[in-house]
Order: structure tokens, then C-alpha cells, then sequence
């Protein structure tokens, strides 16, 4: 039992990091002014960030979900706009149709079926629009969308479009593959958010230290330690349960059930089911063992919940402990919030979150699918 | 990252599984709750069992007679333990936490010999003499003073939170033996034998109506020098020892409960109406108790991670602030949510017609204690912000 990035994962935070810092800095996401670079999404596929889940024989990465939230924590750290989410959960999906999702040549983005109103994030440079819905996915050609771009983005760097109707588009996908999308969507939202989350804890720390006032660092007035001291735990929680979550998933896409208890392994084996029947079936793992059946959707729901709290409310604290200077333009603090926002109100989040969990919550307590196997 | 457990890990989950499953049958049921006597006997006589079966001293070194369980067998200990719903640890908390685990850090061959197979076996009862009413989140203030006469100490002071201290044999005694330097230079740690003529017990109640916790007042108690663990003056240190012993895995069984507990007002929304219609129908209530078990959902992982870290580097983690500080506030909230839900049922800590209310009124107050004991929330917050933030200690 692992929940820390092993060596492997850590050269690979690495890689994706440096490259950030090259091409992905907030002074040049700043210069952007909101468009997306073709170049610099090509240089996203080159790396493999698009293919992550893409099978090795079709020249991908076939990475796990635990790595890609660990990707996605660093694209979070630094902001690096457009629709990096939905085209690395879509990308294998659809990959013998559309390859160029995956390097990077084409760039596709998310609405979910519920939406309302209908507003489409980095309209104008899209290529394709996804459409989810519990019945599976619709794949539309972005220039077949009549939408009004909008002024005043909330987030300067994720400008939005409104439209009143959107086109029938093709089915490019089922409703196995949109909720196997949707999970990928919900923990990879949930590890950018992450990546905000930890890095206003960082930006707002770093600025305390330094900032006098009453001739002393404002970080020492307790104050504003415990304000800190909320902000990072708030983000350790979101990260313990972010990781966890995808590790259950891996564990269990691979069918390694070694953290079973003895009793689900001696009865379960569900090495080789297809996704529905993993999707469906109970499996106990370390957590609880048998106490509680962990439920990978139910643990990325949570996660992401948490990891949009945490988020939002670190942004926030970053903005408070910079004082004035934190609601100025110039100062990244709001940048991060503004993107969180972004990130938690799209596909599956809110009152929706609340309402499955607490009704997974519930059939836990009477023993029911997905619940706990009372001995 | 991976929640894999070894196949060492899975066999000890298993033997110990059927273990429990033998001794728990037919075990009597607990005494009454202030009986410390009665109390004493039930909860050593598990402790013989366990010690008997080879489950004792879990997470201690082999060489002192402990099983030199991994942070992650411990957990799954506590695990097993707790959902078979095995005896607590009760008044053996001192002896295997804290005592115990110091004697067999630092204590001399002759004071392990003497002093550890008790604990192990169940034979003998600790408590713990740390906290002073002058020295509560500033321990280091602490007063009891010992003087060095011949080959004894005599000890005067008070000492307040001392569990179990009516029942207990033995107490890990932190002592001010100098004055100089700074404060937590010149503390000393003593073992202290309880039968020793000029010690007075006085219960202090709680607000939760339990007897648990004693005031002990020390007046010129005499205690050998070969009681003393580690050096003169080098207490502080030895303190710590304890203290670092926190493996992530202290509120385990706690945590267990608190789920148990949360599913319980599951059942209680379910049973209970409010206006006409049963109270889970009010998705006010819904969302709370859905966001309070993600919350639960993520402590649990915050605690595989915390006690996978130790088991890997061995290095006590800071993640046990970082816990204890969610954790402790977040039964508040579950106390809170409880208060709602019972509606008139909260005004009592017995059951009312079989509506399970009991426990939750016990868990409301109880949780009070949690954001004071062992480290304030306010105290946790500072060490999380100066150790792990690295922001500057406040000027005095």
C-alpha cells in the first residue's frame, strides 16, 4: 500500500512540470489573452498529456488514473488553459476516429446534456464540442455551433460562449463510455483543483514570510497562521482522497484485488470483466475491508467535491493574506479562483455531488448495492 | 500509488480475524461505565487474552516482548479489532501508547525487565502525570518539583487529566528538577508507584458526567532514583520519545465509530419525522450527512496515507496534526447534525423508546473534549503552520 507518488511518478511530475514552467508560466498565459496556442497544444500531444490513457500499440502512454491525476495536479498548478480535461478523457474513447485529439492537432471540449444555460468554454478555438449525457456521448463540429461569444469572462483565461440550441451531433460513444468519462473528467477536474488548491497555499505562505508589517512578517502573527494552517489542510484532505480514488480505479481496472480481504478474494474474481461488470461490481479494498465496499465512482465524486472546496476556499485565503494588493489584477491570487470556479461547475458537481452521495451513503447503511456487506 | 496489501498483511488480517471471531464469542459484556474497578479487571483480563494469543504490544519492538508490527499491520490491528467489536484498549491506553513504548525506547535493562511484561500481560495499570493546571498546551511549564534525597527523589506538586488514575499501579510522572536554563531543560521523567504513601486521588468530573480524569496531588512522595527513565534534567526528550510514537494511527477505531455513528443518524432521519414526512426527505439534512461521509471517506485515506508513509520511511509524519485537526472538528459537526436530528430525543443520555439517541448525546459532548485534548486545535494549527509552512515562531 502506496498513496505517494513512487520514483516513476515523481520523474514524471518532473517532466511536466518543466515543460510547464517552459511554455506554460502565468506571464505567458497572461500575454495569451485568452486563446489558445496551437503550437502549444501540439506541444501538450507531443508530450503525451493527451494520450495518457491512449493503449501503448496505439502510440499512447496507457497510463493509469493515478498518474494522470498526478499530470493534471501540475497542469493545475499552472493554470495551462483550454480543454486539457475533456480531450485526455475523450482521447482513447474515440481514438480510431479522431487520432488527432490525442497529439494534440485538434481540440475538443465539454458540455454536459443538463446544462442551463448552455455555455461553451474557449469556443472560438475549438475544432469539436462533446456533448454527455447519461445515454452516451455526441461528438459536434464546432464550426456547425451558432454561440455568441460573451465579453466578461469570469476567468480572463477560459473565455465563454452562450448558445440558445446546440446542433444533433454523432454518437461517438455510449452510456458505459460517458460514465467511464465522466469519472475520468470528475478526477482529473478534481487534480487541477488540486493543483490550484496547494499551489495558493504555497503562493500565500511564501508571501507572508516576506511581507512586513508592524516590523514583522505577517506569517507570524497567528492570525494569519491559522488562516495557513486551514488552507493546507484543507488541501492534504482533498489530496488523500483524490489519490486514493485513483488508485482504487487502477486497482481495480487491472483486476489486482491483493488489498481484498480474504473473503471477497476467495468469492470475487473479476480479473477480466469487461468495464460494466467492474463498473457494477463491489469491490473491498483496503478501505474498511469489508466494512465498506469501496465504490471508485462514489470516491471520485467525494474527491472532487473536496478538492473544488479546498480550491476555492485556498484561493480565497490567498487573496485575504495578500491583503489590497490581493485584489488587484496584477496578482495572481484571483487568476486561480477564478479558475476553480470554472472547474467546479462543470459536468456532475454541486447539489448533484451531494444528492449521490448521500444516497450511496444510504445504501451503505441498509446493505444495498454498492453498500457494505454486513457480517 | 497502489492500495495493495502483502500477502504478510492479509495472512495477519486473517489469523487475527478468526482469533476474534473464537475469543468474542461468549466474552461477557462491559461493566458500567463508572465502575473503574470493574472497569480495571475487564479490560486486563482482554489484555491476557491478547497476550496469550500473541497480539500484545502490537506496534512494539520484538526484543521487549512486542509482536514489531509495521504501521500498516498495526492499522489493520485496529481495524480487525474494532469492527468485531473487540474490548477498547481502555485503562491499558497509558501502559501500551505511551509508558510502555518510553520504557523500551530509553529504559534501562532492569527497568524493562521489571516494568514491560506487566503491561503485556495485563497485570499492571499506568496513567499518565504529564499535565499541571499551570501547564496544560504550555507543558514545558510544568512545576512538580523533585528533590534529590540520597538515592530518592521527593516529589511535590499536582497533577491534573490523569486517566484512570483511581485504578492505576504505575504513572509516567514528568518532574521539574531545575530550574535553569530554559523551561524545558531541567524536567525529569519518573516512574511512580501509585501505592506510595502521600498521593491523593480526586475525581475530577467532566462535563460529559464521567469520572474518567483525576486531579493528583503530590506531596513529598518519595520515588527511588532506579525509577528514573533517561537522565536528569533530559525528561523533555524522553517525552517526545512518547509523542513520537504517533504513527498516524491513533484515531483509528475512533474514526470507525464515527461512521458508525453517522450511519446511525442515517436510521434515525429515516425513523423520524419531521412536519409530516420522515426527516432524510429534507435534502437539507441529505446533503449534510452526504457531505459529512465524504469527509469520513477522506479521513480514512488521509489515515492509509499518513500510516503508509511511516511504514515506509519509519520517520514519524507531521500528518497526525493535520488529522487530529480535521478530525476532531468534523465530529463536532457530526455532534452538531445529531442535535438537529434527535430534536427532543437530544434531551436526554438515555434511550428513549429504542430510538438509539444515547450515543449521540454521549458524542456531542464527548466531541467537545476533542478539539482541547491532546493538542488544542489552536495548537495544532501553530505547529502546522511554523513546522510544515515554515512560518516564523511568534516573537515573545
Amino acid at each position: 500500500m502506496n498513496l505517494d507518488p513512487n520514483e516513476e511518478e515523481i520523474a514524471l511530475v518532473a517532466t511536466i512540470g518543466s515543460i510547464c514552467e517552459d511554455h506554460f508560466s502565468i506571464a505567458q498565459l497572461r500575454e495569451s489573452e485568452g486563446r489558445l496556442d496551437r503550437d502549444s497544444w501540439r506541444l501538450l500531444g507531443d508530450t503525451g498529456v493527451f494520450s495518457t490513457f491512449v493503449d501503448p500499440a496505439k502510440d499512447g502512454l496507457g497510463l493509469g488514473l493515478s498518474q494522470a491525476i498526478l499530470i493534471f495536479e501540475v497542469l493545475g498548478k499552472f493554470l495551462v488553459p483550454g480543454p486539457v480535461i475533456a480531450s485526455v478523457a475523450i482521447a482513447d474513447i474515440v481514438g480510431d476516429s479522431f487520432p488527432e485529439i490525442a497529439k494534440g492537432g485538434c481540440i475538443a471540449g465539454v458540455v454536459d446534456e443538463s446544462d442551463s444555460p448552455i455555455v461553451i468554454e474557449n469556443f472560438e478555438d475549438l475544432d469539436l464540442l462533446l456533448r454527455v449525457g447519461p445515454s452516451g456521448i455526441e461528438l459536434i463540429e464546432a464550426s456547425e455551433i451558432r454561440a455568441i461569444p460573451l465579453r466578461n469572462p469570469f476567468d480572463p483565461y477560459t473565455p465563454v460562449a452562450a448558445c440558445s440550441q446546440l446542433p444533433a451531433g454523432r454518437i461517438v460513444g455510449d452510456a458505459k463510455d460517458s460514465e467511464l468519462f465522466r469519472l475520468r473528467f470528475g478526477a482529473l477536474a478534481g487534480a487541477f483543483l488540486l493543483g490550484i488548491g496547494a499551489r495558493t497555499v504555497d503562493l500565500a505562505v511564501e508571501f507572508a514570510k516576506s511581507r512586513y508589517q508592524f516590523s514583522r512578517p505577517i506569517g507570524s502573527f497567528q492570525a494569519i497562521k491559522h488562516l495557513l494552517a486551514d488552507a493546507f489542510v484543507r488541501a492534504e484532505l482533498s489530496r488523500a482522497q483524490l489519490y486514493f480514488a485513483g488508485a482504487s480505479f487502477d486497482d481495480r481496472a487491472t483486476g489486482d484485488f491483493a488489498g481484498a480481504s480474504f473473503d471477497d478474494r476467495a468469492t470475487g474474481d473479476f480479473a477480466g470483466a469487461s468495464f460494466d461488470d467492474r463498473a457494477t461490481g463491489d469491490f473491498a479494498g483496503a478501505s474498511f475491508d469489508d466494512h465498506e465496499v469501496v465504490n471508485c465512482e462514489r470516491a471520485v465524486i467525494g474527491a472532487r467535491m473536496l478538492c473544488s472546496e479546498a480550491a476555492i476556499a485556498n484561493s480565497r485565503t490567498c487573496i485575504q493574506v495578500h491583503g489590497g494588493m490581493g485584489f488587484t489584477w496584477e496578482v495572481d491570487a484571483h487568476l486561480y479562483l477564478k479558475r476553480a470556479v470554472v472547474l467546479s461547475n462543470s459536468l456532475n458537481c454541486g447539489e448533484n455531488c451531494l444528492e449521490q452521495l448521500s444516497e450511496s451513503f444510504y445504501n451503505e447503511c441498509v446493505g444495498g448495492k454498492g453498500g457494505a456487506n454486513f457480517s | 500509488m497502489d492500495l495493495k496489501l502483502t500477502e504478510a498483511e492479509l495472512a495477519f488480517r486473517r489469523e487475527l480475524r478468526q482469533w476474534l471471531t473464537v475469543e468474542l464469542d461468549g466474552l461477557a459484556p462491559p461493566p458500567e461505565k463508572q465502575d473503574w474497578e470493574s472497569r480495571r479487571k475487564y479490560d486486563l483480563s482482554w489484555q491476557a487474552k491478547l497476550y496469550q494469543a500473541g497480539y500484545a504490544g502490537i506496534d512494539w519492538p520484538k526484543q521487549v516482548g512486542g509482536r514489531g508490527a509495521s504501521p500498516i499491520e498495526q492499522m489493520i490491528y485496529i481495524e480487525e479489532t474494532e469492527r468485531a467489536h473487540a474490548p477498547y484498549v481502555g485503562v491499558n491506553f497509558v501502559g501500551l501508547l505511551h509508558a510502555g513504548p518510553t520504557i523500551a525506547a530509553i529504559g534501562s535493562q532492569e527497568q524493562q525487565t521489571r516494568y514491560l511484561p506487566g503491561i503485556l500481560k495485563g497485570e499492571e495499570v499506568w496513567c499518565q502525570g504529564f499535565s499541571e493546571p499551570c501547564a496544560g498546551s504550555d507543558l514545558a511549564a510544568l512545576s512538580t518539583k523533585a528533590v534529590r534525597d540520597g538515592d530518592e527523589y521527593i516529589v511535590s506538586g499536582q497533577k491534573i487529566w490523569t486517566s484512570h488514575a483511581q485504578v492505576a499501579d504505575y504513572c509516567e510522572l514528568l518532574v521539574r528538577t531545575s530550574n535553569e536554563g530554559p523551561k524545558h531543560h531541567g524536567i525529569t521523567w519518573l516512574i511512580l508507584d501509585m501505592k506510595s504513601p502521600g498521593i491523593e486521588i480526586v475525581p475530577l468530573k467532566t462535563i460529559g458526567n464521567s469520572t474518567e480524569f483525576s486531579q493528583v496531588f503530590l506531596e513529598e512522595v518519595r520515588v527511588p532514583v532506579a525509577d528514573r527513565v533517561g537522565e536528569e534534567n533530559q525528561g523533555w526528550k524522553v517525552a517526545m520519545v512518547t509523542f513520537s510514537f504517533e504513527r498516524g494511527t491513533a484515531f483509528i477505531s475512533d474514526l470507525i465509530r464515527s461512521r458508525e455513528l453517522l450511519k446511525s443518524l442515517v436510521t434515525i432521519a429515516r425513523e423520524t419525522r419531521g412536519n409530516s414526512s420522515p426527516l432524510w426527505n429534507d435534502s437539507a439534512i441529505r446533503y449534510q450527512i452526504g457531505h459529512l461521509s465524504a469527509e469520513l471517506d477522506a479521513l480514512w485515506s488521509l489515515t492509509l496515507r499518513n500510516v503508509s508513509q511511516a511504514s515506509k520511511d519509519r520517520v514519524p509524519g507531521v500528518g497526525g496534526s493535520v488529522f487530529k485537526l480535521y478530525y476532531s472538528e468534523l465530529r463536532q459537526r457530526i455532534g452538531d447534525l445529531a442535535l438537529k436530528i434527535l430534536q427532543r430525543g437530544a434531551l436526554a443520555m438515555d434511550d428513549i423508546a429504542g430510538m438509539g439517541n444515547a450515543e449521540h448525546v454521549e458524542g456531542y459532548i464527548y466531541a467537545i473534549s476533542m478539539t482541547i485534548a491532546a493538542g488544542t486545535s489552536q495548537v495544532q494549527r501553530n505547529i502546522i503552520a511554523e513546522r510544515i509552512l515554515g512560518l516564523p515562531r511568534q516573537a515573545s
